[in-house]
């Protein structure tokens, strides 16, 4: 899934942001809080496991659930997220509602949030 | 952690079509077993029997994946084996501690002929050097370049991370049998010439060309895809991303190494097509094939 896929499966729930890299999402999160962070771990500028480790350095997104959306499965890298603070992994390719589903578990939707 | 799944290993899987293994077999019958096992799972042996003349083989028939060896003097047979064909793994039954250190990307096994054929097949499934993806890659990669009028260049293997030119596009291959990842590579001045050629236009950043550099991606991705499903192993392919900049890296997947073909024009404009196929260890360390589920979530 490309990120304007991610974005529509979860555009109906949620208020989405995107950022185009590990580094945008580490600016925005330090000017805005945010539910649930859902981040590939391969991009440019900063990686995934990069900006999760930063990120929890960032009192205000010390304890906010962060998923992995990657192609990603080896252990040494799974591993790796564990230790940066990754709530949970998801391997491509995956269906919209699995995602839905999975950012349920973590955070409210605006519909039952409100 | 939940990363253990339940279903059985299904051996075989991922493991390139038609791949070629050369048997040194000094002894005979010394690995009839794991040779059998071999060719069961689909793939061609060759035997011979010694190192000289494995390399006189490889002379004109280099094109092998993995060499499984009972032979573990370090003679100049094997010397010149590895300089030559550095591409090729080894699997070497060794039955003492005292074999000379191998390559890292080399196994030895003390133990049964199973064991020397489960870590024989392990190193295939890591290693996808076959004839066919290579002809699968070459033409791909001469399709998507035809403005460029390019010529074959090497083929080789690598380990580092680093991106072979000034831009990379890599898009993400991924299913249930195959996983992995292609990289495009070219530098920014080639990429100005080759979006100049083929549009017409000349572009105003490097944003426009590393546009045409996911394109390429994308299409080389499609063609490795299609190489997979015609035996049966499926997958889906992510949009492209970019990486730019001398020394920029491109994590390997499972530390498999990347199959890299090059193709290069009269005036010394290169391209790089690389293909690195992953695998899936399991938790216990060992490798597992077409067993970790995609689109499931894990909880850490």
């Amino acid at each position: 899934m490309a990120r304007s896929e991610l974005r529509e499966a979860l555009e109906d729930a949620y208020d989405v942001i995107e950022a185009k890299n590990g580094a945008e999402a580490l600016s925005r999160a330090g000017n805005e809080a945010f539910d649930v962070v859902v981040a590939d771990i391969n991009m440019p500028v900063m990686g995934g496991i990069e900006f999760v480790r930063l990120l929890r350095g960032l009192p205000s997104h010390a304890q906010v659930p962060v998923i992995v959306v990657t192609a990603e499965s080896s252990d040494e890298v799974v591993q790796r997220g564990r230790a940066a603070g990754v709530n949970a992994w998801m391997v491509k390719p995956l269906s919209p509602s699995g995602l839905v589903n999975a950012v349920e578990r973590f955070a409210p939707s605006l519909d039952t949030a409100g | 952690m939940m990363l253990a799944p339940s279903s059985s290993p299904v051996v075989g899987l991922g493991i390139p079509a038609l791949a070629r293994v050369l048997v040194v077999e000094s002894r005979p019958g010394s690995l009839a077993t794991a040779v059998v096992g071999l060719e069961s799972q689909g793939l061609s042996c060759t035997r011979v029997r010694s190192h000289r003349e494995a390399l006189e083989r490889l002379q004109f028939d280099s094109r092998f994946c993995l060499c499984v060896s009972d032979l573990v003097e370090d003679d100049e047979g094997r010397r010149s084996l590895y300089f030559k064909f550095p591409e090729m793994s080894w699997v070497v039954q060794a039955p003492r501690d005292s074999v000379p250190p191998m390559r890292a990307q080399d196994r030895r096994v003390r133990g049964s002929q199973e064991e020397l054929l489960d870590v024989a097949l392990t190193a295939l499934r890591a290693h996808p050097y076959d004839a066919r993806i290579l002809d699968v890659m070459d033409q791909a990669l001469g399709r998507t370049w035809v403005p460029f009028g390019a010529l074959k260049g090497a083929h080789f293997v690598r380990r580092d991370a680093r991106i072979l030119d000034g831009i990379a596009a890599v898009v993400e291959v991924a299913g249930r049998d195959v996983w992995g990842r292609v990289v495009f590579s070219a530098s920014e001045k080639v990429l100005f010439r080759h979006v100049r050629r083929t549009l017409g236009t000349d572009p105003a950043s490097v944003d426009d060309v590393a546009d045409a550099a996911g394109e390429c991606a994308n299409r080389l991705a499609g063609a490795i895809r299609r190489h997979y499903r015609a035996h049966g192993l499926t997958s889906s392919q992510s949009a492209p991303f970019m990486v730019i900049g001398p020394g920029a890296r491109v994590t390997p997947i499972s530390g498999a190494p990347g199959l890299v073909v090059e193709h290069r024009s009269e005036r010394g404009d290169r391209v790089f097509f690389e293909w690195q196929l992953g695998n899936r260890p399991r938790t216990d360390g060992r490798v597992a094939y077409g067993q970790l589920p995609t689109g499931e979530v894990v909880f850490m």
